[in-house]
């Protein structure tokens, strides 16, 4: 595909070379085959690997739910498999794309932002129906997209006034919502993982094999860039979801009736996951993943400032302790809250600039973001 | 900034070659500078613009905005035109062509915000634009008087979500408007709130009080293509482009035509042409004769040509990050901007022609409208 990229004017690229002799000339051009190489290895050692983490952490969710509502066991094992279960969406929360768009999967797995507030009311309405042919699995599949997924199991377990296992007998319990949307989630991961992994055209093949029939990826470079922007669009939905809605502009202004998985206490929790798991999608280990392009190309000191502000990023977040819906409105805790927000805002520019440039990505100003 | 001179052989020109034009175009014109003239916003160094145009390429005017705007709304009469904020925005800038100044600034009401787009009523006494009242969720055509300082007077319901383009027909009476279907919230900028459940439209209203003449969807299957922009014919057809919001990889009709009466006319018979734009149309417009339309496709870096009568692909150029598309002044050539820098003319017989003018010899990004004066 022919993008563009920036070709400075004479002068300030002859400038460039005068000044920066090294750089220049440990610059390679990064070609088809380094692409496929970062394709390959996100794919396989990072994509994959998490999609299997997920299923494996949504069965036993969906496994635990069950027993508990059999009575055969407390609500113990329940709350920690979701909060396993989230652990896991939060490795992938950030790939919008392939089997994740499939039948509305990431939207029907999280509604959120887009549904906060209106989780509580989707459940209600699921449990007033009081029909249970409302929760087989296919009426679940055409339910209200906010009472599909985790934020209502989280609704369900966690709500104030959740009352588990819930009223015994005929119409629908409490119970028999966690456990239809406990299975619900569990179809969905595992049709995640077996369309990346598994069938005739699996989604791995599908990313491996650029070309002009391909009706996703004409070049590895393209596959490239839809990875390298679900990495961008994991950090923007930390700043402008996950930060600046709950923080808003002081302590008494704070909203942390904005914040994500506000009734099981594990905002920062999440934040701190999502950064670990965007540090790895940039070096995916032993020198694979983007990290591999940037230093081929010789670019050290832009390795070691990406590799120093996640670690730095995410020691602030570790730094701050649940429940973060209370922590935006103390005057100890919000200050490290604020500079979190900032050195993600930071982060965000180093990858959308310096980053999209190492790795030869042009992306387009109105492809970008077009409207 | 360059002189505003006039250029005389450009108005001879189009003085002795146009005798379709309004006389009080012309006077707008003879009193305007370049003929014809074009605007768009730009990034440059950072900073946002709205930018003057000639065809050539020479920049204008160069006015700098508060944040990104979007497109723009001309005075039928006399050299004045309207650039809006892109949405989620709150400012719109009026600007007298003539000297390239700024005029007044219209600040959006603090519960609604604009989406980008605007048109002037045919007598030019009323501007309309396309609004969110977030608060109800529902979009508005905010209605201001333009004698008046550009004082909101009103509003109309879109009946739909997320307005986005609008126009008005050659009839003089009616206005028609794209709901995107996209419900969005400021305080969540950008982001999209209801893709599983979003039903775009296409509405006319009655000019005079907002009456709800018309209004068509797709077919069911087909709800997820946002319908958001869109340019009118003297003989009524709207031409209309669209954004797929449904999963990658699959290729839908993002071309299409409506007129009163009908069902919509999707362009979906050539599939290799819709399949290079990546499930994403940026801009489209006329050509002068109203026979050509230009669909562009930043995503794909391609600006494709369509009959708008028979929706047969006629062309398609390669334009990287291609967005902003305006007629040219010869039938079936365009003007076309890129995002990468670059202001293109395109004509069905050879490769885009790069304009030399002092617009392009600076870097800049011109973002996603240009559009037409006269």
């Amino acid at each position: 595909m022919n993008r563009f990229r920036w070709s400075m004017p004479a002068a300030l690229a002859l400038a460039f070379v005068m000044f920066s002799p090294l750089r220049a000339e440990a610059a390679p051009e990064i070609d088809e085959a380094t692409y496929a190489r970062i394709n390959q290895s996100l794919v396989e050692r990072y994509l994959v690997p998490r999609y299997e983490t997920l299923a494996g952490a949504a069965a036993r969710l969906k496994d635990a739910a069950e027993g508990f509502c059999a009575g055969r066991h407390s609500i113990e094992p329940v709350h920690s498999a979701y909060d396993e279960a989230m652990d896991a969406w939060m490795g992938v929360q950030h790939i919008g794309f392939g089997p994740a768009e499939l039948f509305m999967r990431s939207y029907r797995i999280q509604f959120w932002p887009q549904a906060r507030g209106k989780f509580g009311s989707a459940v209600e309405e699921l449990l007033a129906t009081d029909d249970p042919s409302q929760l087989t699995p296919e009426a679940l599949r055409n339910a209200s997209v906010a009472a599909q997924g985790l934020p209502a199991i989280e609704v369900l377990l966690y709500a104030p006034d959740a009352d588990l296992p819930g009223d015994e007998g005929d119409g629908v319990s409490r119970c028999d919502v966690l456990v239809a949307t406990s299975a619900n989630v569990e179809e969905m991961t595992a049709g995640l993982l077996s369309d990346w992994t598994g069938g005739e055209a699996p989604f791995t093949g599908i990313l491996g094999s650029p070309g002009p029939e391909n009706p996703y990826f004409e070049t590895a470079e393209d596959a490239t860039l839809v990875l390298f922007k679900s990495l961008y669009a994991g950090l923007e939905l930390i700043l402008t979801a996950k930060l600046r809605p709950v923080l808003s502009k002081s302590a008494e202004a704070a909203r942390p009736d904005l914040a994500e998985s506000p009734l099981s206490g594990r905002s920062l929790r999440n934040i701190v996951l999502n950064l670990q798991t965007l540090q790895e999608m940039y070096d995916v280990g032993d020198g694979t993943g983007f990290a591999e392009a940037v230093r081929t190309r010789g670019d050290t000191e832009l390795d070691e400032l990406l590799s120093k502000a996640f670690r730095m990023t995410r020691e602030t977040a570790e730094s701050v302790k649940d429940p973060m819906t209370e922590a935006v409105g103390s005057p100890q805790k919000r200050p490290q809250l604020e500079k979190l927000m900032t050195q993600v805002q930071a982060l965000k520019q180093i990858v959308q600039t310096r980053l999209a440039d190492a790795l030869g990505l042009g992306v387009g100003f109105n492809a970008l973001d077009g409207d | 900034m360059r002189s505003m001179a006039i250029d005389r052989r450009t108005l001879l020109g189009v003085l002795a070659g146009a005798p379709l034009l309004s006389v009080t175009s012309i006077l707008a014109h003879a009193s305007g500078g370049p003929s014809p003239l074009y605007i768009s916003a730009r990034m440059k160094d950072g900073t946002h613009y709205v930018t003057g145009l000639a065809s050539d390429g020479r920049i204008i005017f160069d006015l700098p905005l508060p944040a990104r705007g979007h497109s723009t709304a001309i005075h039928p009469a006399r050299p004045e035109v309207v650039h809006f904020a892109r949405r989620p925005g709150t400012f719109a800038r009026v600007i007298e062509t003539a000297g390239g100044r700024v005029i007044h600034d219209i600040e959006a009401r603090p519960d609604r915000h604009f989406y980008g787009h605007g048109a002037f009523s045919p007598d030019g006494t009323l501007l309309y634009a396309t609004e969110n009242d977030f608060e109800r969720a529902a979009g508005v055509i905010g209605i201001y008087a333009v004698d008046e300082g550009y004082r909101r007077v009103g509003e109309m319901p879109s009946h739909g979500t997320g307005p986005h383009d609008l126009r008005i027909l050659a009839d003089g009476k009616t206005m028609v408007v794209a709901n995107g279907g996209i419900a969005t919230r400021p305080d969540l900028p950008r982001m999209k709130l209801n893709i599983p459940t979003m039903q775009p439209s296409l509405v006319y209203l009655d000019l005079r009080d907002g009456t709800l003449l018309e209004e068509v969807g797709l077919p069911p299957d087909l709800h997820q293509l946002s319908i958001r922009h869109l340019d009118v014919s003297p003989d009524g057809t709207v031409a209309l482009a669209m954004q797929d919001e449904g999963p990658k990889g699959e290729v839908r009709p993002l071309v299409g035509t409506h007129r009163r009466g009908a069902d919509i006319t999707l362009f979906q018979e050539d599939a290799e042409a819709l399949g290079s734009m990546r499930q994403y149309c940026g801009s489209i417009a006329f050509d002068g004769s109203h026979r050509v339309l230009a669909a562009s496709s930043p995503r794909g870096g391609v600006i494709t040509l369509w009959d708008a009568a028979s929706g047969r692909h006629l062309q398609s150029l390669s334009v990287a990050d291609g967005c902003g598309v305006a007629p040219a002044t010869d039938e079936r050539t365009f003007i076309a901007t890129s995002g990468a820098g670059g202001v293109f003319e395109l004509s069905l017989s050879g490769p885009p022609l790069l304009l030399d003018g002092d617009a392009v010899a600076a870097p800049s990004h011109w973002d996603n409208h240009v559009v037409k004066v006269l």
